[in-house]
């Protein structure tokens, strides 16, 4: 055989030479299907209930125990000591919520799926956005289970003062979700799942979660004002503790927050260059 | 021939990934309601070119329209549906769910009682994406396909892990949604259903088109089976259906188009024993259009 290559068929000839494929109506907007995609994606993170359950279970647990040893008592300004440990506890559970969503939006994107919805009529940035708003609700029942535990042992707050130190947990923990995606982009999904679980422990007990931060030598009571988990704690109490307000914990998550979304770009850039495609 | 007629109009196409050109200067015209079978071996280049026209994959060079607007807008205004090669479904949630979430992401999507019909998911459709056969997450992939109602529905590799009865419905409803008037291209290494459900085959090695033609043509090319046999010597390719012939001592090879013809002469030809007839893997076939 000498020639291997058939010329090209004969195309059937166009039947309009001149008009433009028709744009069919849209039927759904931007604002719908964003939303339409956050709400489901939601929903779908809060049934699944062992996840949730890992989430809730420590912290609240935790929070308990302590609470009944220590719960009594009051600080010298008079504060109740079970008030105090339910923020700095449910600060613990919103922060190790915010890791394990924020790993597992990793997770997801690494397995292909978010291939497939980049074959729909919502763009990839607009996927991300509400992936990790889904992230940041998912430190809603954290939360809301140790100040449910709280009210149970007896925390009596104004409804002021409850929601105030509950979305001053969350916008605080909020950037806790770019760690845990950094976490994912940066090691392979079990790595990156352990190393969120250790980073949860590391950043509660240095930042004072567990056992006031001023019960600790001076050198970790240094480290652990550099902290965001510190801060957070702070910012949460506030609303109970009065004083002035903590904006050096708020320009210190501020930091973080910068160093961490350039954590993840590079993360990202290096998990799409090893990946081929 | 007008741009904006075309399903695809690619030229000059290429994609490199470190030193392995995957696509090298690829044309290809894909004319709206045609049903297109792009055929390689493994590692021809299918799968780029099938993600360069998604918008998945930047090519590095060349002009790529998916009727008449770049990839990426036409994926945006759903005209463009996929069935991904082992695309991952997203893991433990019901088939329902899985559909209700994409579909809502989609600018005008089918209603999900026509998608569940066509891609036959309604008995799984409470089964959690992770528990399926091979099978059952390819109608699933399937649907997903359907689900923008795209003008042009691309299918990598799509009867992998089905059966032969779903490999038939699957081809039956293919068939309905071409009727249609959409276009579909799909990449297979099968010759045999590249020719059996396809009006075009492009085959493609290294990045290139190396044959363009109707089915028939490109088997007259490669050869649609092999036919091995023991007899006298003489000059076999002369007999009717034979593409080429080869001897390897008293055994001859016969690469025929039309193997049913070759057998008929044959049988009536005397001192010819141990027949039998093969069907050459790609791989063979690839050897000598690239020879």
């Amino acid at each position: 055989m000498s020639t291997t290559v058939i010329p090209p068929v004969a195309l059937p000839a166009p039947v309009s030479t001149s008009t433009a494929p028709a744009i069919r109506p849209v039927t759904t907007t931007r604002v719908r299907r964003f939303l339409g995609y956050t709400v489901r994606s939601y929903l779908g993170a809060i049934r699944n209930v062992p996840f949730v359950a890992f989430l809730i279970a420590l912290p609240t647990g935790l929070y308990l125990f302590y609470a009944s040893m220590y719960g009594n008592q009051t600080t010298n300004s008079g504060v109740n000591v079970s008030a105090l440990m339910m923020v700095t506890m449910a600060a613990y559970g919103g922060l190790g919520a915010a890791l394990s969503a924020g790993n597992a939006i990793q997770q997801e994107r690494g397995s292909g799926w978010f291939r497939q919805l980049a074959l729909t009529a919502m763009a990839p940035l607009d996927v991300m956005v509400a992936k990790v708003l889904v992230a940041v609700a998912m430190m809603v029942p954290a939360l809301g289970a140790v100040f449910i535990a709280g009210a149970a042992k007896g925390v009596t707050l104004t409804p002021a003062e409850w929601a105030s130190c509950f979305g001053l947990l969350l916008a605080a923990l909020a950037p806790m979700v770019i760690l845990g995606l950094a976490l994912g982009l940066w090691f392979k999904p079990q790595a990156a799942s352990a190393g969120s679980t250790l980073l949860t422990l590391m950043l509660s007990m240095l930042g004072g979660l567990w056992f006031p931060l001023d019960m600790m030598p001076d050198a970790m009571q240094t480290v652990g004002k550099l902290l965001p988990s510190y801060w957070a704690g702070q910012l949460g109490l506030w609303p109970i503790l009065g004083g002035g307000f903590p904006w050096q914990g708020v320009g210190v998550i501020a930091a973080w927050t910068v160093a961490l979304i350039a954590l993840g770009v590079v993360g990202y850039r290096r998990a799409v260059r090893s990946s081929r495609r | 021939m007008n741009e904006s007629t075309l399903a695809i109009a690619a030229s000059g196409l290429t994609k490199s990934y470190g030193s392995l050109t995957a696509v090298d200067a690829l044309d290809l015209s894909v004319p709206a309601g045609q049903i297109l079978a792009l055929l390689g071996p493994n590692g021809a280049g299918k799968s780029t070119t099938t993600e360069m026209i998604l918008g998945l994959t930047r090519p590095d060079a060349g002009e790529l329209r998916v009727l008449g607007a770049p990839p990426v807008e036409a994926v945006r205004r759903g005209e463009v549906g996929a069935m991904l090669q082992n695309g991952t479904l997203l893991a433990d949630v019901t088939v329902q769910r899985l559909l209700t979430l994409v579909q809502g992401m989609h600018a005008h999507p089918l209603p999900l009682a026509e998608v569940i019909e066509r891609a036959n998911v309604a008995p799984i459709l409470r089964s959690t994406t992770t528990k399926l056969s091979g099978g059952e997450a390819q109608r699933v992939r399937f649907a997903l396909a359907i689900l923008p109602d795209p003008r042009l529905i691309l299918l990598d590799e799509p009867t992998v892990g089905m059966d032969v009865d779903a490999r038939r419905h699957f081809w039956s409803v293919m068939g309905d949604l071409a009727a249609e008037g959409r276009t579909i291209l799909f990449a297979t290494h099968y010759l045999d259903e590249a020719d059996e459900f396809a009006d075009r085959i492009v085959v493609i090695n290294k990045g290139r088109v190396i044959a363009d033609g109707t089915g028939t043509d490109i088997k007259a090319t490669v050869g649609g089976r092999l036919i091995a046999f023991n007899g006298p010597h003489r000059d076999y390719s002369t007999l009717p259906g034979v593409v080429a012939a080869a001897a390897h001592g008293d055994r001859f090879e016969l690469n025929c188009f039309d193997s049913d013809l070759t057998l008929r002469a044959l049988i009536g030809l005397p001192d010819v024993r141990g027949i039998e007839v093969t069907s050459p893997s790609l791989e063979d076939a690839f050897l000598k259009l690239v020879a």
